[in-house]
């Protein structure tokens, strides 16, 4: 795809590792920089606008939408795709337990759950189903249910060895609220049957 | 969907940064974390004919203790001040009803990028800073060409989206008197899904040495103090705030809504807000009272 | 049947990135294509003018309705069952009026899709705005404006079925139970938007359309019959496609109008509707309003339902199935699972100026469900009686035989009290009653509830054919063994993400006798396919897996008649079983590598100068019955908070009769996925509209599909045939049963009850969804209506 002949931005950022330097119109978000100038179409766009979570890499080791960013923004940021993470084998344990739970059918958003889950168990290596549904809070599924998925995510979790540091040192979670009123506490071991 | 077109300019400093704001003032956006503004300009709901990326700008994040109160960068992540750890741990001690309110913004994802100075200056009347901003008393720090001046919170935010900066303000950071060892804080969100923005929302303060301030979100247009909600709560220590009262107080503040809420289910959802969140505060005043913050 | 939980053979790909969605797929020169689109929910068009954006930068093209005239044909949305039914003309781009918000009024072809959308900026529309009908019950209100002046009163179709004596039966009941329900809005949300390319070569008059699409085959027709191109010379290939839940099963008109353009303009167009566009015009379902009664005996049997049904469709009868789903579905299903004397349906479908409307995953199923076990569990808390015994006592019996329901349905025996147990099982209601005790001591409004639900999959010609609507209810499949040994098949079903992929694979594995790597299915391409149903209505493995079955079977006699002239063995001494031909006792005799290279390179060795053919073909459409149904019933647990009126799905059982399980990782995954948009129609989602036709939920942060955190976990029971019944035999192809839409079938229904379950200690009930908390709270007496 060509751009048009607005006035374009340098813009020099890593993508998987490697480095990239291109001109770019401003107007261009990272998710359409990334799958129409650098064809890594694994990161899908559901919504456009912020909602849906398909469309998530990792900038600068945390979970982005790339939909919400300019790529000329990007300037030296380091972005993984779900590409670049399944090549160097990041995932592996995730997309295992993924395809043994069910925890996927169309496809479409498993970007967005796999990063999703990527950066809980980075932080918080033995997530409780609670943990774990708050953090795929923001990626829509529209085919499993979510209960595949939370499933999957916590065998990942007590398979794997503890997952790469995080890159700002950072331990431990993103904790959901607390105190949250009964009404907004996600469900946790008090389902009745 | 995709943005209209616009430039970009990647700001080296403020002051480049609010150089270029000056000239086009209303025909300029600010571009922090991106998490509203990008979405609002692929929905050309924004259409500013400049972007200025402040994202890189340097001395804008983090916290810091001045003698006017804690300084909260307008930069900082929601991660940061939901996690309040590493260079963030004063926001536990000092202020951790934004360290809450940042708990209940949005996603994982979107919190990792989105920005304090962000969400003050969008002023949407269901987030949760604004709220939080004005229960704390802090004010809104704002930066022009020629030099800076401070809004309180409870007059920043006048009206949906709109706040007290003018075209060519820009947002620094807050300025929050920090909550002494007595000082308690309540809050509550009620939304439909977790991350929505809230059908209704409060954040309460209470300080010892100061009367109470309720603060309402998600139920009006804009954010704003609670007058009646705060009155309510006034006189009695917090820790003695009990079920009746904080009744009063939700009730209170669906009066102070007036013709404000936007539809009568917010009105209800208001008072009940501003009840659990007093109800909160209550709680956690209890616990200091025995010494177990 | 295996009943193994293979993996989708998709995944893989999926799970690396490495898709192939239509938006990812590269064609040389392919041009981009936006919209403009009405801003008024009804208005006439008095003027367009479109030279500055023919003039704007980067833009080929810009068409009005007259610029594809030349090409493309109108449709109308009729059906030959239903001759009343009033199907207007409609076209891709709107002539000189409009009729919903987001209706296409000039396609823009140029660049890229932002200059695109810059240049749909430039074009200046001249509306004058009309009034608009936004409502089921509006649509028919005296003075409601009229949507086409050939359907005056904006009625699409009505129809009603009653059985003899059913006022007679209402007068002597010992107690009838009434209420009227609502439901909203809604729509299927597949997480990939809709979307297309179309490339036409006009040498040889050939159009190639990659599209994310359930039906290929009735595309190709459908761009055939439209466009006038001959339909050999017609392909359409769905690569992976993001969802569909019946969205991507019809023709749209953006659709239509990119492709007439890419036949104008001799270039490749792409369009990828955005979500915004998706949102207003993808295709919608439910809105209706139900007024249900139930009559009961002084004994407590159900004696007669009566219901009448009005829902609001779009400006148009959806092309080419027509918009009577709906309401077929509620002159079939109402009162389905019981026994009962009498029973009566009034349907009416109503042209509004909303978005168009039609099939969504469950076609009605969820609304006669929902009105059905609401006026049980209704009937039953009048009575005093468990809903659970009032509901077993009164369960269409099973008794091996077929039977025919007080509205004149054919079933086949379905075994609704063996679903019941296998929900009561193991203690299950006890710990719901102390579950639920000790949440209301806590002060929240627990409520559990269930449902019982017909699910009509797997149709016959009957009602399409008959209708003279083109739409095929057969699949095909050709397999071919290669010199590998591996087995490459085609099949006429297509995938979204139900895996039926990977089902129509395992059972080519099994009914050969490979190993499931080594059986490759292509599917989504009209050219390699027969031309078949592809997906809807809960057909496609039962179909597509019966041919597949045929021809595997095909297959295997040919390969164990060469094994036996070269093993010099009678062949039906022989076996294939795991990837080799082997003795009745299982010894290896040849491996299928071996035979098949043997085959394909040396064909002289084997006795008898044989030309090997390997390879079967076999179609089927089911001729026997109208539909195979599925049936189950659901538990749904609800908290609510009284104070805030939010309900929260604690927790969601299924249990449910769908015959043989070909793979029970993707039978779970199709009802649990159902469940969940079953569950977001009880409690969020709603396409909001307001008086003037303007869409309020225009994004998905305004859509409100369940999360996860809002959901529950959701357990599925599988009840087998009881004993007794007919087993599918080795022999045999095998009978299975439609999945898809039982989850969404009885979710909401059950949900439903369960918040009425809730509200019942505060004397309050609900029949409105989704149970908003302004409805909870309205109905708790909180605030005002």
């Amino acid at each position: 795809m060509r751009f048009s002949d607005a006035t374009k931005i340098a813009v020099t950022l890593h993508v998987n590792g490697r480095p990239v330097a291109a001109e770019v119109e401003p107007r261009v978000t990272l998710a359409a920089f990334l799958r129409d100038h650098l064809d890594l179409t694994g990161l899908h766009v559901g919504c456009g606008h912020g909602v849906c979570g398909a469309c998530a890499v990792l900038m600068d080791g945390l979970t982005a939408r790339a939909c919400t960013l300019l790529a000329v923004a990007a300037q030296g940021a380091r972005i993984e795709t779900i590409e670049g993470l399944s090549d160097r084998g990041a995932l592996r344990a995730l997309q295992r337990t993924f395809a043994e739970h069910g925890a996927l059918q169309c496809g479409f958003c498993t970007p967005g759950m796999l990063l999703a889950a990527h950066e809980l168990l980075a932080e918080t290596p033995a997530p409780s189903p609670a943990q774990i549904r708050e953090a795929l809070s923001g990626v829509i599924c529209r085919c499993t249910g979510y209960g595949p998925i939370v499933d999957a995510v916590a065998a990942a979790a007590s398979e794997s060895p503890p997952a790469e540091p995080r890159p700002d040192g950072l331990p431990s979670a993103d904790a959901p609220p607390s105190d949250a009123p009964p009404s907004q506490t996600p469900p946790d071991e008090g389902a009745p049957s | 969907m995709t943005p209209a077109a616009f430039d970009y300019v990647r700001a080296e400093t403020r002051e480049h940064a609010l150089e270029i704001l000056a000239c086009h003032g209303d025909d300029a956006a600010l571009l922090a974390g991106g998490q509203s503004l990008v979405p609002m300009l692929s929905l050309r709901l924004a259409r500013p004919t400049i972007v200025i990326d402040i994202g890189g700008l340097s001395g804008l994040s983090g916290l810091e203790r001045r003698p006017e109160g804690l300084f909260v960068g307008a930069l900082t992540r929601h991660r940061d001040l939901a996690r309040a750890e590493a260079a963030f741990a004063q926001i536990e001690a000092d202020a951790p009803l934004l360290s809450e309110a940042a708990r209940w913004v949005a996603h994982p994802s979107i919190r990792n990028r989105g920005t304090l100075g962000g969400a003050i200056a969008l002023g949407d009347g269901a987030a949760e800073y604004p709220a939080a901003a004005i229960a704390l008393g802090a004010r809104v720090a704002l930066a022009w060409r020629r030099g800076e001046r401070r809004v309180q919170a409870d007059a920043f935010f006048v009206g949906p989206m709109m706040t007290e900066a003018a075209a060519h303000e820009m947002v620094l950071g807050l300025e929050i008197p920090p909550l002494g060892p007595l000082d308690a804080f309540g809050f509550c969100e009620i939304a439909e899904r977790r991350g929505d923005y809230a059908l209704a929302g409060a954040a309460i303060v209470a300080r010892r040495d100061a009367a109470p301030r309720v603060a309402l979100f998600g139920a009006a247009d804009a954010a704003k103090l609670a007058g009646g909600a705060s009155k309510a709560l006034a006189g009695d220590a917090p820790a003695d705030w009990d079920e009746a009262l904080c009744a009063a107080a939700g009730e209170a503040a669906r009066a102070d809504l007036g013709d404000s809420a936007l539809d009568p289910a917010r009105r209800h959802l208001a008072g009940v807000a501003v009840a659990r969140a007093a109800a909160d505060l209550a709680k956690r005043a209890r616990a200091q009272a025995r010494g177990t913050r | 049947m295996s009943g193994r939980a293979a993996p989708g053979l998709r995944w893989p790909r999926l799970l690396t990135g490495r898709g192939r969605y239509v938006a990812d797929l590269a064609v040389r020169g392919a041009r981009e294509a936006a919209f403009v689109r009405s801003p008024h929910a009804h208005a006439d068009i008095r003027g367009v003018n479109v030279a500055e954006a023919r003039a704007a930068p980067g833009i080929d093209a810009v068409f009005l309705h007259d610029d594809l005239a030349a090409v493309l044909r109108p449709w109308r949305g009729s059906h030959g069952l239903f001759p009343d039914l009033a199907a207007p003309e409609q076209t891709a781009l709107a002539r000189d009026r409009v009729r919903h918000v987001g209706e296409p009024v000039a396609l823009i072809v140029g660049e890229s899709r932002a200059l695109c959308e810059d240049a749909a900026e430039l074009v200046a529309v001249d509306y004058a705005p009309l009034a608009a009908v936004t409502g089921p019950e509006d649509a028919v209100a005296p003075e409601a404006p009229t949507l086409h002046a050939e359907a005056p009163g904006n009625v699409c179709l009505e129809r009603a079925v009653r059985s003899e004596g059913l006022e007679q039966t209402f007068r002597d009941a010992a107690l009838t139970v009434e209420a009227t329900f609502g439901f909203g809005r809604h729509t299927g949300v597949p997480l990939e938007p809709r979307g297309l390319i179309a490339a036409y070569d006009a040498a040889e008059g050939r159009l190639v359309v990659h599209h994310s699409h359930q039906c290929p085959a009735a595309m190709q027709d459908a761009f055939a019959q439209l466009l006038g191109l001959e339909e050999r010379r017609v392909r359409v290939i769905c690569p992976d496609v993001g969802g569909a839940f019946g969205i991507k099963q019809q023709v749209y008109a953006d659709e239509m109008a990119v492709v007439a353009a890419a036949v104008l303009l001799r270039r490749p167009i792409r369009f990828l509707a955005d979500r915004l566009e998706s949102m207003a015009s993808d295709i919608q379902a439910r809105h209706h309003v139900v007024r249900g009664a139930l009559a009961v005996s002084a004994e407590g049997a159900i004696r007669a339902i009566d219901v009448d049904d009005i829902h609001a469709i779009g400006p148009y009868s959806q092309y080419p199935r027509s918009s009577a789903g709906e309401g077929r579905a509620m002159l079939s299903l109402s009162g389905a699972p019981y026994a009962m004397a009498a029973a009566g349906a009034r349907t009416r479908a109503v042209f509004t100026n909303l978005g168009m409307s039609g099939h969504y995953r469950g076609v009605g199923h969820p609304i006669a469900a929902a009105v059905t076990e609401g006026l049980v569990d209704l009937a039953a808390r009048r009575l005093g009686e468990d809903p659970w015994a009032f509901r077993r006592r009164n369960f269409a019996p099973y008794d091996g035989a077929p039977r025919t329901s007080a509205l004149g349905v054919a079933f086949e025996p379905l075994p609704f009290a063996a679903c019941l147990d296998a929900l009561e099982a193991g203690g299950r209601r006890a710990r719901l009653d102390a579950w639920r005790r000790d949440a209301r001591a806590r002060g929240v409004l627990a409520g559990y509830g269930i449902a019982a639900f017909v699910e009509m999959t797997t149709r016959g010609p009957g009602f399409y054919g008959d209708g003279g609507v083109r739409v095929s209810t057969r699949d095909g499949c050709t397999l071919r063994l290669e010199p590998s040994g591996a087995v490459r098949g085609a099949s006429s079903v297509t995938e979204q993400g139900q895996g039926v992929e990977t089902a129509v694979a395992q059972i080519v594995a099994d009914a050969l006798g490979a190993p499931l790597d080594q059986v490759e299915i292509l599917t989504g391409d009209t050219a390699v396919a027969h031309h078949g149903g592809g997906t809807w209505g809960s057909r496609s493995l039962a179909v597509g897996g019966h041919a597949a079955w045929t021809a595997a079977r095909r297959l295997r006699a040919e390969i164990l008649e060469i094994a036996g002239a070269l093993l010099q063995t009678d062949p039906a001494a022989l076996d294939l079983q795991g990837g080799a031909v082997r003795d009745q006792d299982g010894a290896p005799r040849i491996a299928l590598s071996e035979l098949a290279a043997l085959c394909h390179f040396q064909p002289h060795k084997i006795p008898g100068e044989r030309q090997p053919q390997l390879t079967a073909s076999a179609a089927f459409g089911p001729l026997d019955a109208p539909f195979r149904a599925g049936c189950g019933v659901q538990l749904s647990a609800v908290e609510i908070d009284p104070e805030t009126g939010l309900v929260r799905a604690v927790d969601h059982v299924v249990a449910h009769f769908c015959g043989a399980v070909v793979n029970p990782l993707l039978v779970d995954g199709q009802i649990k996925g159902g469940v969940v948009q079953g569950l977001g129609a009880a409690l969020s989602e709603e396409l909001a509209y307001d008086a003037d036709g303007q869409l309020l939920s225009a994004t998905l942060a305004d859509y409100r599909v369940p999360m996860a955190p809002e959901t529950p976990d959701i357990e599925v029971l599988h009840v087998e045939r009881p004993a007794g019944a007919a087993d599918d035999n080795d022999d045999a192809p095998p009978r299975f049963i439609g999945v898809g839409e039982a989850g969404t079938a009885g979710a909401s229904a059950a949900a439903l009850n369960a918040i009425n379950d809730a509200l019942a200690p505060r004397d309050a009930a609900l029949w409105r969804i989704p149970a908003t908390p302004a409805r909870v709270l309205a109905a708790l007496g909180a605030i005002g209506d």
